[in-house]
């Protein structure tokens, strides 16, 4: 079975390098449509964005069905390389639903490039189909992947947001530099990357609920400080800061959108730097 | 400073995003910071200076120390002072409808509109009422302003206002829920070769035992592998029994399916081989002499003593020397076959240990010692490794959880929004009808909302309107 094919399925990896070169496409077509005005490009860019969603999720769906035919079949969430995978669908999702709203593709330019890096990445993974070790045996696994990654990727989203934000607020109200001119007001961008922080964080904390409850049926504990365990916290408290940043006078602005940049910063370590540096439970993810 | 301004801090907004970043930096500190190490490992690390300021800065139990405790209980207190101030205050304006406009609202707010129609007004104030519920979806409420007259209420989502206490108090239920299971609780281990059963757990602390209150026996221990070796699944099929008596249940548990029974959980942890030793004690004093069969880890008794204990800590099946050790000590070999290493605990529950080997039984230091013992066989047996949790605190956890997650939904997806809609004559056969709206918590997220009821309250009114639409 597994040794029959080693590799697994070798028509997903191809097609996810076709994905990073859709990507990439929807990213020149943004930084045309900054450049020059041209609100074709930008809705070619939209389109590009969905046309790499949907061959992600089509290449998501043949990786699953290659792992059922090996007889391990399970939903393709186990391992960097289909996390990875995932994380970058989800960020496109996620900036796809929300650019409908925002209406302003300067937010796309800076998006994407977290997509198809997070994408060009896998390609120094092992894609290998793996079955699960019996840990990793279980529905939570796939509830905590999803509502993690979710959040993940709404902070993402709300990071970028952030950035523009510093950008536009630079030099006071009246400096209108070639991006600034781009910009919706400063004020927008502020409540947005708020809205998509509040859909962030109920995500990340089911996220951390339910990695809680796995853990509890697979060891007996709950909450047992390992080190990704931590860093989950400290990106949930990093969050509740910002959000009540937003209740407190004077937190509001710059302030918060620093804790947004550092808050995903510091999901980025949760995600890989966890793994790089430090050991602990789930160092599984490390294959 | 004084009570008040002490009071007013900890009530205060500030002093939560304040410890929730402080609590957010030290925890840092414990994920580089190896946890629970031993002092040699630390001094292997940190060398000796480094490894006494980590112990003694409590940085090699971070999360238990008494400085991370009291942050945790200081935001504890933050939100407990924070939520008993606010709550009586929300409740009370929750029971009864928005409290009327102002004067001015209808001019000042920042969502608002107003229609000019033309009909007459009896019909017009008999129909508004109807098109504010189909442009809202919701039935308005009537309501009397001394400026105005009647005006109409639309009200969506008032107990979203609930959101953040349902959220605060899932936290301290959780917060509580961890510490009922650590106080009421334990989580200990439990070692079973095949066909051998137990009625007591080991705690991981100490060299205690805990009483299940009933027996749990391994009928069978069962391991599979996928064909390229990676591990498919740990399997203990085991049977639950009264103590000494009737059986109660069979079972199998493996990972990720545990078993619980009267609020015993019991996890596949770990299987392995575990020596099984016979060892013999002589009382050197009282001169008696008697036989033991022990494992690792389980402390027994000693034979003609009272209550002392003693228990095997460690073992090799071929103790092998270090070619310099073995340079600078009698030892003529290198290999010195099985060895235990056993500790005999004072009432303090401390102890040094010391060797024993089977095939050498008068090697080592071992005049001073009340007790002699002999090791006379062992024997490797296969075992499956259960761990035993007793929680009592979960449910709360899980409870507090899930609302968590609610009051989040709650507070950050749903506000409570207002509308009022007042309809007045402004000239012969002209009638305006004036609308205007705010959400209690989000109100820039509200505009775009706005602007959509807005455009739907419109087109209800379109049969009337004075002006054509698509100019709005
Ligand atoms: C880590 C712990 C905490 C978390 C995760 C948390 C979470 C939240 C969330 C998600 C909201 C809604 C925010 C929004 O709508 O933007 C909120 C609101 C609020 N929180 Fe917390 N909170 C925590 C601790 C505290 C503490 C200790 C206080 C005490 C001062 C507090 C006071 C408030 C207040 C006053 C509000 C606004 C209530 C309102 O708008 O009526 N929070 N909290």
């Amino acid at each position: 079975m597994a040794e029959e094919a080693p590799g697994g399925s070798m028509t997903e990896p191809t097609l996810i390098r076709l994905c990073i070169f859709v990507y990439m496409g929807s990213w020149v077509l943004y930084l045309l449509h900054v450049a020059f005005r041209k609100k074709a490009m930008g809705l070619a860019g939209d389109v590009a964005v969905l046309a790499g969603l949907v061959l992600q999720t089509l290449s998501i769906g043949v990786r699953w069905m290659e792992s059922h035919r090996m007889g391990i079949g399970h939903a393709p969430l186990s391992n960097l390389y289909e996390s990875m995978v995932f994380f970058a669908w989800t960020i496109a999702l996620i900036y796809l639903i929300f650019a409908r709203k925002f209406q302003n593709r300067l937010l796309g330019a800076f998006v994407m490039p977290l997509v198809f890096l997070a994408l060009a990445s896998t390609s120094l993974m092992n894609p290998e189909i793996q079955p699960l070790v019996p840990a990793l045996q279980s529905n939570w696994l796939t509830a905590h992947v999803i509502t993690c990654f979710l959040g993940y990727a709404a902070f993402a989203v709300a990071f970028s947001l952030s950035l523009l934000y510093l950008l536009k607020s630079r030099g006071g109200e009246g400096a209108e530099g070639f991006l600034q001119a781009r910009l919706p007001p400063a004020d927008l961008l502020d409540e947005y990357s708020y809205r998509i922080i509040a859909v962030g964080f109920p995500m990340l904390t089911l996220g951390i609920i339910t990695g809680a409850a796995w853990a509890n049926e697979a060891w007996g504990t709950y909450w047992s400080w390992d080190p990704k365990e931590t860093w989950s916290l400290i990106v949930w408290l990093i969050y509740a800061a910002y959000l009540h940043a937003r209740l407190a006078r004077g937190w509001q602005g710059r302030r918060a959108a620093w804790l947004s940049i550092i808050g995903f910063a510091a999901t980025l370590f949760c995600y890989l730097g966890v793994n790089l540096f430090l050991s602990g439970l789930h160092s599984y993810a490390t294959g | 400073m004084n009570i008040n301004t002490l009071y007013d801090r900890l009530l205060s907004v500030r002093l939560t995003i304040f410890l929730c970043i402080l609590l957010a930096i030290v925890s840092v500190v414990g994920t580089v910071i190896p946890q629970n190490l031993t002092a040699e490992q630390y001094g292997n690390l940190y060398g000796q200076g480094g490894a006494r300021l980590v112990t003694g800065l409590g940085l090699s139990d971070l999360y238990h120390s008494v400085g991370f405790v009291l942050l945790l209980c200081l935001l504890a207190a933050n939100l407990v002072a924070c939520t008993s101030k606010r709550l009586p205050g929300t409740w009370r304006s929750l029971r009864r409808d928005a409290s009327p406009p102002s004067d001015t609202a209808f001019e000042n707010w920042k969502c608002r509109e107003a229609f000019v129609c033309s009909a007459n007004v009896e019909e017009m104030e008999e129909r508004l009422e109807g098109v504010v519920a189909k442009a809202f979806g919701k039935r308005p409420k009537r309501k009397t302003v001394e400026s105005r007259g009647q005006v109409l209420l639309v009200e969506k989502n008032r107990y979203a206002r609930l959101g953040p206490y349902v959220a605060h108090v899932s936290l301290l239920t959780i917060l509580l829920g961890t510490l009922w299971g650590a106080v009421q609780g334990f989580k200990g281990g439990l070692q079973l070769a095949e066909g051998e059963a137990s009625s007591e757990a080991w705690l991981r602390t100490g060299a205690q035992r805990v009483p299940l209150g009933f027996q749990i026996r391994c009928d069978r221990f069962v391991f599979e592998q996928y064909p390229n070796g990676t591990p498919k699944e740990y399997r203990s099929e085991v049977t639950l029994s009264e103590v000494g008596g009737e059986k109660i249940k069979s079972g199998t548990i493996r990972v990720n399916h545990p078993l619980t029974y009267r609020g015993i959980a019991f996890y596949q942890s770990t299987y392995g081989s575990l020596p099984e030793l016979n060892l013999r004690v002589r009382d050197r004093e009282g001169g008696s002499e008697s036989m033991v069969t022990t494992r690792l880890n389980a402390p027994f008794l000693l034979p003609g003593s009272q209550g002392e204990r003693a228990m095997v800590v460690s073992f090799q099946e071929n103790l092998r020397i270090p070619e310099e050790m073995a340079r600078i000590t009698s030892f003529s070999k290198r290999s010195l076959g099985p060895a235990a290493q056993i500790v005999v605990f004072d009432d303090k529950g401390f102890g040094e240990p010391f060797w024993v080997f089977r095939d050498h039984p008068d090697m080592g230091k071992k005049a001073e010692r009340p007790h002699k013992f002999v090791m006379e066989d062992v024997r490797l047996m296969s075992y499956t490794g259960l761990q035993v949790v007793k929680d009592p605190g979960a449910p709360l956890v899980w409870i507090g959880c899930t609302f968590l997650v609610i009051g989040f939904l709650m507070a950050l997806l749903m506000d409570h929004e207002i509308v009022w809609v007042a309809g007045e004559v402004a000239a012969e056969n002209e009638y305006r009808v004036r609308v205007v709206g705010r959400a209690v918590r989000h109100p820039g997220i509200y505009a775009a909302r706005f602007d959509r009821q807005k455009f739907r309250l419109r087109r209800g009114l379109s049969p009337w309107l004075k002006k054509p639409l698509g100019d709005l």
